[in-house]
């Protein structure tokens, strides 16, 4: 089970995708999050920014700029998992309840990491993921990263 | 999970990941995960101005996988562990790619 690390970078606006891990489509892979770091990098503001971490099933998967996931051990492979950021056409099948929640000011950093066996699980089917989503933004369209780590399985 | 940076104090909090769903739910430290935080935040539509107001809310156990869940799980009343949700929907997967769907 190989550890991965990929930066997740866009413009964010309300009730837009930042970025999404799913499973790829011919080779698919279990993804489990385990670290997922959130912060801006614009100037700083006092914008209330709402960030969500929602599952998307495979159906309108939306247009992006596709990520490499880099590799925590060298000695592993290639992620098959596909990382995309920057999305211009949004995926339009997220689930209703999201599984992470947070409210967020853009000076702050974010931190989550998962408990032994608390991790954000994925299934292994085709293209079926999750996304990190900004419902609300109360002022400006901050440049944004997230820093997500994954488990494949 | 960890807030901190150009905000004043850094601040961390324990969290649960829902048994059943997966969901990320803050709990009141020292409370053994029995207190549920909730945050909401409220923007005034006018002035744009921004309030986060939290809530304590009592937890919930599962006493079928003996795990806590989330509220909304608990609410639901049965049982089916994340891994089995997983594990269906990637049977289900399966089916549809031999169906060649």
């Amino acid at each position: 089970m190989a550890k991965y690390a990929v930066d997740l970078q866009a413009t964010t606006a309300t009730a837009e995708t930042l970025g999404s891990i799913r499973a790829d489509a011919t080779t698919p892979r279990r993804i489990k999050w385990y670290d997922i770091m959130i912060g801006s990098e614009a100037t700083p503001n006092d914008a209330a920014i709402q960030w969500t971490l929602t599952r998307v099933s495979a159906a309108g998967a939306g247009t992006a700029t596709a990520v490499t996931p880099a590799l925590i051990d060298p000695a592993d492979a290639a992620a098959l998992a596909d990382a995309h950021e920057n999305f211009t056409a949004e995926p339009t099948t997220y689930d209703s309840v999201p599984v992470l929640n947070i409210s967020l000011n853009q000076r702050a950093t974010f931190r989550w990491v998962a408990a032994p066996g608390g991790e954000i699980v994925t299934a292994a089917t085709a293209s079926i993921g999750a996304g990190i989503r900004t419902p609300v933004i109360s002022t400006g369209t901050p440049v944004a990263t997230v820093t997500v780590h994954f488990e494949e399985q | 999970m960890q807030f901190f940076g150009d905000v004043g104090h850094n601040a961390e909090f324990d969290t649960i990941s829902c048994a059943h769903c997966n969901k990320i739910v803050r709990v009141k430290p020292g409370t053994g995960a029995t207190v549920y935080i909730f945050e909401q935040m409220l923007v005034d539509p006018v002035t744009r101005q921004y309030r986060i107001i939290v809530k304590e809310e009592a937890g919930a156990f599962c006493r079928c996988c003996m795990k806590p869940v989330c509220l909304p799980c608990d609410e639901v009343g049965t049982c089916t562990p994340l891994m089995k949700k997983i594990e269906e929907q990637e049977r289900q997967g399966r089916m549809l790619k031999t169906l060649e769907l």
